[in-house]
Order: structure tokens, then sequence, then C-alpha cells
């Protein structure tokens, strides 16, 4: 009886407590109550039954105490069934009243749940946009103040030009992350046509003005970074103003011409601009999250606080790192809020104008059997085109040129190979520059073997340099400054 | 870089594999040495799957040309990649090797 009564409570316990909702935990005390008024009824009826039951017995015989008994027992069978019976009677009641706010409940968290799970999908699609593969000029980070956001950066390494763009979506969430989505894929586009940077900034304009439903807008500024004349190009639509660090005086904001936000007004004429960086020049691009990050007495970070963080970068400039630059700045602005949570996206961007960082250029010392791996970092250099026609003539010339240093430059003594890679201008030629300090000998001046001759009067030597100049468009040999220098050109 | 050398009825077929450069030529050199024994060679050599050959690989098809030649045997080779075949042209070296 005991354990029947203990599997009778505990069961629907279980069943319920499963479940840690209010409702359910409502049913299970109505049913406790029910049931406890029922069994005390019982009870009560079992007592008074037994007494009448034993002050009867002195008067009853044997059969009919026998019948008493079996009644009483019979009595406690029909009252636990009777429990039994009540219990589902009560739960199936309980069940149709409270099921629309139990569904309800549960319909919200089950929403909730996938809400949260899509906006952490939407998160890591968001950042899977962003181009991480830096080159060694620029690093930039973002960080959303929700899931997702509506700041942005981009930029990409192109015939020794850097282009590059920060942008802010107003408002932030899921509507700003799609907006920020439509303008950086129309962004990446544009920048892929070598326009101009104004005419750039007008076509994204117009195709975002087309597309914008909701009146939301965009600030933007975009640039191009020529690596080795420092040529710098650039328009401002609405974006707060860049940091500039020269390597000498003070960190100031770049001046820029004002234009209206992206997304505003189709066929606006943009102004863009133009600027000479000088070597060890950096620039600090960055988004309103930072000047206005707020402590928790809603002071905000601002511009004099991000021009003293300048100074101070300003003082290690030529030795800091561009990632450096960027966690500093960050974890300056997460200082200054304090515990105050984020407020607003936050991206920031840094890149450095160091033309002794654009050539590419290698000295291998000492040269004895690095010529696999001098030409390998030749055919390595960014500057070298994709082209496997174009590739296979490059890597037979560095090979002999190479080969042709290794084994007579020094007389099979130690010494030294310098080799680096450039493109012109408007990348159309590359140049391979071989540079030792060998002794002075200009493979120039071997005679051409004679391509016409038989078998039998052929030379076995002297093929190298006569396919270096085969196969490039130029090939010139100075001697200046103690060193052998070949230059070699070809039109890609 | 891989040669591999079968004689079929005094036919000698080779088939080079790869890319002779600085790196292996003196074992390309190596490789072939059979080739340079013999009277009245014949050698079949296919090139279909030489990917690159610098002037180190072209001294020593010079070479193996020279004592076929005075061996007074023939050679050919087959199927080059044009590229390949470029650089046997630039140096004069399709006037000297036969290259069907």
């Amino acid at each position: 009886m005991l354990i029947f009564c203990i599997f009778v409570f505990y069961y629907p316990y279980s069943l319920f407590m499963g479940k840690n909702s209010f409702a359910n935990k409502l049913s299970w005390s109505i049913i406790g109550i029910v049931s406890v008024i029922y069994l005390a009824a019982l009870v009560i009826i079992a007592v008074i039954f037994y007494q009448l039951m034993t002050d009867e017995a002195t008067h009853l015989s044997q059969e009919s105490l026998a019948h008493a008994s079996r009644m009483y027992f019979n009595l406690i069978v029909v009252g636990l069934l009777g429990l039994v019976v009540i219990f589902f009677v009560c739960r199936h009641v309980i069940k149709t009243k409270t099921r629309p706010v139990t569904e309800e409940l549960e319909t919200t968290s089950i929403a909730n749940e996938r809400m949260e799970s899509e906006l952490n999908v939407a998160r890591a699609i968001q950042m899977g946009m962003l181009n991480t593969k830096f080159p060694e000029q620029l690093y930039a980070m973002l960080c959303p103040a929700k899931e997702v956001g509506g700041d942005f950066y981009d930029f990409s390494l192109k015939n020794g030009k850097l282009y590059f763009a920060i942008g802010d979506v107003s408002g932030k969430g899921v509507p700003a992350s799609l907006m920020m989505a439509l303008t950086s894929v129309i962004m990446r586009f544009v920048a892929g046509l070598g326009l101009p940077i104004n005419t750039m900034l007008e076509r994204i304009n117009n195709s975002v003005s087309e597309a914008n439903s909701h009146g939301m807008f965009v600030t933007l500024f975009v640039a191009r970074l020529d690596l080795r004349s420092g040529h710098l190009e650039y328009c401002n639509a609405g974006h707060n103003p860049i940091v500039v660090i020269p390597p000498e005086g003070d960190p100031h904001f770049l001046k820029a011409k004002p234009n209206i936000a992206i997304g505003l007004l189709g066929d606006f004429h943009y102004e863009g601009e133009s600027l000479e960086l000088k070597p060890g020049t950096r620039l600090v691009a960055y988004t309103d999250g930072v000047t206005e990050a707020e402590q928790a007495s809603l002071n905000q970070f601002g511009d004099d606080r991000l021009m003293s963080w300048a100074q101070a970068i300003a003082q290690e400039n030529a030795t800091i790192h561009d990632k450096e630059v960027v966690e500093s700045l960050y974890q300056t602005v997460k200082h200054f809020a304090g515990d105050n949570p984020q407020n607003d996206d936050i991206a920031i961007m840094s890149l450095k104008f160091d033309p002794n960082n654009t050539m590419t250029k290698k000295r291998f010392n000492p040269i004895k059997d690095k010529s696999i791996e001098i030409i390998e970092f030749l055919m390595a250099s960014p500057d070298m085109p994709a082209d496997e026609e174009l590739r296979f003539k490059l890597r037979l010339s560095i090979e002999e040129a190479v080969e042709n240093v290794v084994r007579y430059a020094y007389d099979g003594g130690i010494g030294w190979l310098e080799v680096g890679t450039s493109l012109d201008h408007d990348a159309l030629v590359l140049t391979v520059e071989l540079r030792d300090a060998g002794v002075p000998f200009n493979p120039l001046e071997q005679p051409d073997p004679d391509t016409t001759s038989s078998a039998e009067e052929r030379q076995v030597g002297g093929l190298g340099i006569y396919l270096c100049k085969k196969l490039m468009d130029s090939i010139d040999y100075r001697y200046e400054d103690g060193n052998n220098v070949l230059t070699m050109k070809k039109l890609i | 870089m891989e040669t591999i050398i079968n004689n079929e009825s005094g036919k000698t077929l080779v088939v080079l594999k790869g890319r002779i450069d600085t790196t292996n030529a003196d074992q390309f050199q190596q490789d072939i040495a059979p080739l340079m024994e013999g009277e009245h060679p014949d050698i079949e050599i296919d090139c279909s799957e030489m990917t690159y050959t610098s002037s180190q690989g072209l001294r020593i098809f010079l070479l193996l040309q020279k004592s076929v030649n005075a061996r007074g045997g023939k050679m050919v080779l087959r199927k080059m990649n044009p590229q390949v075949k470029e650089v046997f042209d630039i140096t004069g070296f399709s006037n000297i090797i036969t290259i069907l």
C-alpha cells in the first residue's frame, strides 16, 4: 500500500517536475491537494468501518466476519483505484485549461532559441565576409556591439596599390548588418574596376541608394595608396576623419572635403582628393563606436582622447606594428568605458606607408646550395604574374641568372646575393634584380652560342645567359658600388 | 625528376617525368648513363611528362645527342610540351635533336 502510494505520487511528480514551468508546478499542487483530501476521506471511512466491525465482531458468526474482511479489502482497492482515476481526471482538466499558456510559453522559448542560433550563424557569416588576409602594411578589426552590426572595413592589394575602406551603417543590429552586407558587396565589386576614387563612391552611392527602401545611410571612407610613391587618393562620404600619424610632427586629422553619406541621394557628385604621404606615415581609420564610447557617467571618449592616444603612438610609430596599434586603440577605448557595456559597433584599421617594405627583396648569405631557395623566394613574390606561360619563362630566366652568380661570382668561395622584384607604376613591367659583391663580371659580354651549328660543333656552355636574353624583354648589367647588378625586365 | 628506361627488341624506350633543373641535373646525367653505351643505339624518349628544363638539362641532351651521333645511332624526342619545346627552339637545339 505504501509503495503503491509512493508510486502514485512520485509518477506525476517526476512527470511534471521534469519540465520546470510554473503551469506544471500548479497542476502538481492541485492534484496533490485533491489526492490528500480523497485519501483522508478514505482513511476516515476505513477507520469508522473497522470500529463498527470490531464492535459487532463478538455478535457475528465466523462467515459474516470473513465476508466483512473481504468487503474491507475491496473498499481499499476501490479507494486506491479512485485515487488513480482522480489523478488522471485532474491532469486532463488542468492540461485542457492551461494549454494555451503553456504552449505560448514553450513557443516563445523555442522561437527565442532559434533566433539566438540564427543570430550566431549571421554573426559568423558577417565575420566571414570580412577580409582577414592582411598584407604586411595593414591591420584591421571589427567588434559589433550586438551579435551582428553595421560597421565594416575592406582592403585589397593589387599592382602595388593598396585600396582600403572603412564604413558605418546608421543604426545597429540586424537591419544595419543587412545594409552592411549590401554595401560591402557593391564596394568590393566597384573597387575591382580601377576607377578614380570619387567615381567609385558615386557608383557605390547610386547602387546603394537604389536598393535603400528604409532611408538608412552609410558613412564611408575609401582610399587608394600607391605603395611605392606614397600617393594617396581618398574620398570621405560623411565618415569620421582619419588620424594621420606622420614620422615627424604632431598627429592630426586628415583634411577631407565634405561629401554626404552613401545611400541618401542618388547621382550625388562626390569629390575626391589626394595627398603625398611621407615614408613612415601611418593612417588610423575608425568608426564612431570609438569616439562615442561612453562611461557610465555618459562621458564620451571623444576626439581629444583619440588625439592623446595618437600622440602616445607617435612616440613609437617607427617600430610598432599595425596590429599593435589597432589593439592599443581598442584597449584604450575599452579601458575608458570601464564596466559600461559597448553601445555601438567598433571598427579600427591601421596602415603604414613604408616604401622600403614594398620591394620584395632579400639577401642570401652565404649562397652555396641556396639556388632553389633563392628561386622560390623570387617566384613567390606578389609582383609575379599568375599566368603559367609567363611564370615558366620567368622561372627559367631567374634560375639561369641565379646559377650564374652562385657558380661563378665568388670563384667557389663564400659570398652573398641580394635579389628583389618590383613592378612599374602601371604594373605592366616586372623587374627582377640580382646584386652580388663577387668578382666584376658582365655576363652579357659573353658571345652568344651559335644556334645554327651542328651537334658536333656546339659547345656545351653559354646557354644560361642566352636563355635569359631571349626569354626576358630586356637585361642590363652594371657595376655599382663594388657590386655586380643584373636587371631583367619582362612585360607582364 | 624520374627517368624510366626500357629495352624492347633493340630499341631503347625512355620516359622522362618532372623537371630538370639545377638541383637534379647531375642525377639526370647519371640516370641516362646507360644510354651512352653500345653501338648503333636507337633511342626514343617520351617527353610528355617533362615539365621544365634549364640549360643544365639542355647540356645533357646535347652530350647525349653527340654520343648517339658518334656511335652511328639515332634518337628522337616525342610529345614534348610546347613550353619546353620553345626552350629547345630558342637555343637551336631543335635543329640538332629530332623532336617529333
